[in-house]
């Protein structure tokens, strides 16, 4: 794509969420996403970005899939996350084998609901039962799963190293947890007893990591479309919202922390976005566009005060987003041995 | 030799102990969770708390230790149990003797409930900017404005309202008054305010004055000094914020000490150890800076500064605090008690004023007590 093309997916992509999703976005926190809301996503191709068009997708290149996933997060990033889902983890993992990749088109036109039980990676998890094959039975209960919703959704099997499984229906929601952030979506343990499902590959948490590591570049795209999000309500409200008979914005610490956040926010942009980066930098990406929104939701939060702390404003789903995010779709330590690894060009940061 | 004791007091480690088995036992993990969910008030509890002779208003280290103890458990429901009484020091403080011993009885026993409404929608953290008025004809104040974000508005029996009594001038501090409104006087109109970010348990209402009739006996202290009497309950007040923060961080800490010892000690790295090690060392920090500025206070010898500071700090550690819990404790975190926890901390920054407040109060005393020092010294023995 061209960068004229890209200019014109931003803006096309910046007018369906203003006009589709940030009226609503309130009732997404509360209500969550509703398949009319992720039709729409569908029929604009946002839901199958990634997707190969012979198999009913976008087959956007990864910069249009970043400026997706960085617009929709503007907005809603529960919207931001269910295309991250299906596109950086659902859509890796399916295209292992034939009966995978014959889902993508429903997936992609958001027939049928996809999702990927990604979180045994994550710092803090605790199964208590799994899943396990017997009799030609797919049964157990996997925890933890966002966009539990979903009819086919990938797991790791008990057993050591664990299969890769694709179910295939039979999987009911259960024990829904507390949210703190991306309550469009449904956070909760799954209940799973299906005779379809396909094995996907032998070595399953291999494979999820792979696909958890590759999405470096997408996870930094919605942190800094909340970031985004975030700011530019900030310095709407604080050119409009007087103190002491000044506009907020007068206020040197007001102008000067967001200020200093938006430049941060474009410098990231601008590195994010640049052609060829490495594996290196793309950690770098994740890292720090995921600690930029944590700080600029804060500040964000700060500038509205009390309103800030209410819903109506759609400040305070940001900052429960920001730090939602690492702890959903990054892990910390995880990530940073990653990045000493590439510094010190050998193993480092482990003890 | 002098000394310098920093250790509480037999009787308050007791209260102490009490206070913490008291919201160990009433206040379950799933009791918070409930409350924060469906955004209700825990009428029951805060009846429970007081029939347990916990809440004691003669006592302001017992309710400082209290509010600490149950925000450490959780920080929504425990600060409803003890706050009925939110706004009292105007009276005590200020109050005529008939107002005294009309209002405040019934909301140290726990029968009523009260609220300070001075926050309006244009005017937060600017206390002098309100636009509500005060009218007086005969023996009554006719009063016409709007309220915002006032806790426990929709419940209380009456709400000490600061009002404009006089047009604004350059002094713009000047001509504020403070009345006594009950909630049941016709034109009070009050909304609840819902989709808080955190202590969902709290109520927190709209209030709409609409040619509300006050008896001129209502009048808090004397006509035009309102602002003075707000200011010193904030010098109050930011220490039961502080405290509160100190206890929400506390719990956050007690609960990654937790995951740490079920994880198994063998696994931790250094990277968690030293964050663990810092939380630890700001918790602490905090609560000595407001026990500090609660001796002055309870002393009637406060220190703006040390108050500010207490506030400020205490707010900022519960915020970095609970933020650092998230990231050690990940998914357990995420779906347990922590994420209330780090919901609730962010509004110890914002209200009985934001940190930016808290800082500039804590610069401008300073310099304040620069200038009296230097115009002391030159008119003085110095000179």
């Amino acid at each position: 794509m061209s960068s004229e093309e890209y200019q014109l997916l931003r803006s096309n992509v910046r007018e369906f969420a203003q006009k589709n999703i940030e009226g609503i976005s309130a009732k997404i926190e509360r209500d969550g996403l509703r398949p009319e809301t992720i039709g729409a996503m569908a029929a604009q191709g946002f839901i199958g970005a990634r997707v190969p068009g012979d198999l009913g997708g976008t087959e956007l290149d990864e910069r249009g899939y970043m400026i997706v996933l960085e617009e929709l997060a503007r907005v809603s990033p529960s919207a931001a996350v269910k295309v991250l889902i299906t596109n950086s983890l659902y859509l890796p993992l399916a295209m292992a084998t034939g009966k995978g990749k014959e889902t993508l088109k429903d997936v992609a036109s958001a027939n049928v609901n996809a999702t990927v039980a990604h979180t045994s990676l994550l710092e803090g998890y605790r199964e208590q039962t799994g899943v396990t094959v017997a009799n030609s039975r797919a049964h157990g209960v996997k925890d933890y799963v966002l966009d539990s919703d979903a009819k086919l959704v990938i797991l790791a099997a008990n057993g050591s190293p664990g299969t890769l499984l694709l179910v295939n229906g039979g999987v009911e929601p259960v024990n829904d947890q507390t949210r703190l952030g991306f309550r469009g979506l449904r956070f909760s343990s799954i209940k799973v007893d299906s005779g379809d499902f396909e094995v996907l590959a032998e070595n399953g948490p291999g494979l999820l990591e792979e696909a958890f590591n590759g999405m470096d570049l997408a996870v930094a795209a919605i942190a800094l479309g909340i970031t985004s999000g975030a700011l530019a309500k900030a310095i709407d409200y604080s050119k409009s919202r007087t103190t002491f008979e000044h506009a907020l914005k007068d206020y040197q610490p007001v102008a000067f922390s967001l200020s200093s956040l938006k430049s941060e926010e474009e410098m990231l942009r601008n590195f994010m976005y640049s052609e060829g980066l490495s594996g290196t930098a793309r950690v770098m990406a994740r890292v720090k566009s995921t600690q930029l929104a944590r700080n600029a939701t804060k500040q964000a939060l700060q500038v509205h005060g009390g309103y800030g702390y209410f819903g109506d404003f759609g400040v305070e789903k940001f900052y429960r987003d920001a730090m939602a995010l690492p702890l959903l779709f990054s892990r910390g330590a995880k990530d940073m041995q990653r990045l000493s690894q590439a510094v010190f060009e050998s193993k480092a940061g482990f003890m | 030799m002098a000394r310098m004791d920093f250790e509480l007091p037999d009787d308050l480690k007791e209260i102490r102990r009490k206070a913490r088995e008291f919201a160990i036992k009433e206040i379950t993990p799933e009791f918070a969770q409930k409350y924060d969910r469906e955004e209700t008030f825990p009428e029951e509890l805060r009846k429970k708390a007081y029939a347990s002779g916990l809440v004691d208003y003669s006592n302001p280290w017992s309710v400082l230790i209290l509010q600490e103890e149950f925000c450490r458990v959780d920080a929504g429901t425990g600060i409803c149990a003890v706050s009925g009484y939110f706004g009292l020091e105007t009276i005590t403080l200020f109050g005529t003797e008939e107002q005294k011993a009309k209002y405040v009885p019934m909301v140290t026993s726990g029968k009523a409930m009260m609220g300070l409404a001075v926050t309006e929608p244009s005017a937060g953290s600017d206390v002098a900017g309100i636009k509500t008025t005060a009218t007086k004809s005969q023996d009554y104040y006719t009063l016409n404005g709007a309220k915002m974000f006032i806790t426990n508005g929709q419940l209380a029996d009456f709400l000490v309202t600061l009002t404009r009594t006089s047009p604004q001038t350059q002094k713009r501090h000047h001509g504020l008054s403070l009345f006594i409104v009950e909630t049941n006087t016709e034109g009070v109109t009050r909304n609840k305010l819902h989709e808080k970010l955190g202590v969902r348990a709290t109520n927190t209402a709209e209030i709409v004055l609409n040619d509300v009739k006050v008896p001129a006996r209502n009048l808090i202290g004397e006509e035009g000094k309102g602002f003075y009497y707000v200011m010193t309950f904030f010098d109050i007040s930011r220490i039961y914020t502080a405290i509160q923060a100190v206890g929400i961080a506390q719990g956050a800490l007690d609960r990654v000490l937790d995951y740490v010892f079920a994880q198994g000690m063998e696994n931790l790295k250094e990277e968690t150890l030293m964050t663990i090690g810092e939380m630890e060392m700001r918790i602490e920090a905090a609560r000595l800076l407001t026990y500090s500025a609660a001796s002055r206070l309870f002393q009637f010898n406060p220190d703006p500064k040390l108050t500010s500071s207490a506030k400020a700090f205490g707010s900022e550690t519960a915020v970095w605090v609970t933020e650092k819990a998230l990231e050690i404790t990940g998914l357990q975190g995420l779906s347990g008690d922590l994420e209330r926890f780090f919901r609730d901390a962010k509004i110890m920054e914002i209200w009985e004023g934001t940190s930016e407040v808290e800082k500039l109060t804590i610069a401008r005393t300073m310099f304040r007590e620069m200038v009296k020092e230097f115009v002391g010294g030159k008119g003085g023995a110095k000179a």
